[in-house]
């Protein structure tokens, strides 16, 4: 057998088995041939070919749990009560503090302007957030 | 494999789920990655997903075609991310082949050690575009059926076939090019 042969012969997907023995026996003593034999087997290796096995690791299963552990502890469920009674007392907490803050600024515009408006006839009724907005018309209307 | 009682947070459920299937998964990653670390750390991740959204799979599919799906694409972008990276080859140049030609060990004098030919194995797999790559090796080095392959890659059967053809053809392209680049010109033909 020739390399030419030899390299017809690698590249059939089937051979007999005579074939197969005549092709190592070229392949035995031509360096080029053999590698050209042992680069296509390459495209025809399975998994259960030594070449291609893959060994696990060992203690992969443990760090995988250990992993999952962590994540669990990271993400663990609060009960619902919990949940709920915590919305409750934040939004109770914030309308309180809104409602005191609201007051206190109030009270401050209130004795920062001190508005004094003198009518002898009608009574006018100014609303405690509108006194800036409106002082100018009510000043005019008061004079 | 009790999938419901996994969904209810079931550990213990989880962690059969886990010693079941994390090699096959490993082995799997490995295959695309060609390092063990990585192949850890994507096997890793894929569980920690798999636990993170167990809710949302519907069991009338196979947990284990979500696992491969998972580790399939997990590994890719993986690849994707470090494409320049020493442990992977470059899909976009001859670097892989060229780089283990110009090593020292390679010579045309002897047959090829098997430390030579997985290198070469690796470095032709990379060549091979991502689907015919993931297709081929999902079914040759797996031993996943053509429907199997389908659903892991969420493609047609005809598709799946085609993939592994054109992997195969490909590959063989790949391997003879190389042995061409290899050889001196005295040994290619006598």
């Amino acid at each position: 057998m020739n390399c030419q042969q030899a390299k017809y012969l690698t590249e059939q997907t089937l051979r007999t088995h005579a074939e197969e023995e005549q092709l190592w026996e070229h392949a035995s003593h031509c360096v080029s041939c053999h590698q050209y034999l042992q680069l296509h087997m390459l495209a025809d290796l399975t998994a259960d070919d030594e070449l291609l096995k893959v060994i696990v690791p060992d203690g992969l299963e443990q760090r995988i749990m250990v992993a999952i552990e962590t994540q669990q502890q990271q993400t663990r469920k609060i009960p619902l009560w919990i949940r709920i009674s915590s919305a409750a007392a934040a939004i109770a907490s914030g309308l309180l503090l809104g409602s005191l803050m609201y007051d206190a600024r109030a009270e401050q515009s209130y004795s920062s302007n001190e508005i004094n408006i003198t009518s002898s006839s009608d009574t006018i009724y100014v609303a405690g957030t509108s006194e800036l907005m409106y002082y100018p018309t009510i000043f005019d209307q008061g004079q | 494999m009790d999938i419901r009682a996994i969904k209810n947070g079931d550990t213990k459920a989880f962690n059969q789920l886990v010693a079941e299937t994390h090699k096959e998964v490993y082995r799997l990653a490995f295959r695309f990655l060609s390092n063990q670390t990585d192949a850890e750390d994507i096997t890793q991740d894929v569980f920690i997903e798999t636990w993170k959204n167990i809710s949302s799979f519907r069991e009338e599919a196979n947990i284990r075609t979500w696992l491969y799906r998972i580790t399939v694409n997990k590994s890719l972008n993986h690849l994707r991310k470090h494409k320049t990276s020493n442990q992977t080859l470059s899909l976009q140049n001859n670097e892989g082949l060229s780089g283990i030609l110009s090593t020292p060990n390679f010579t045309a004098d002897r047959p090829l050690e098997n430390k030579e030919l997985k290198q070469v194995l690796q470095a032709a797999l990379q060549r091979l575009p991502e689907n015919q790559r993931t297709a081929f090796m999902l079914h040759h080095y797996e031993g996943h059926s053509y429907q199997q392959i389908a659903e892991i890659m969420e493609t047609s059967l005809s598709a799946v076939e085609s993939l592994i053809f054109r992997g195969k053809s490909g590959l063989r392209i790949i391997l003879h090019d190389f042995h061409k680049d290899f050889s001196t010109p005295s040994q290619v033909l006598r």
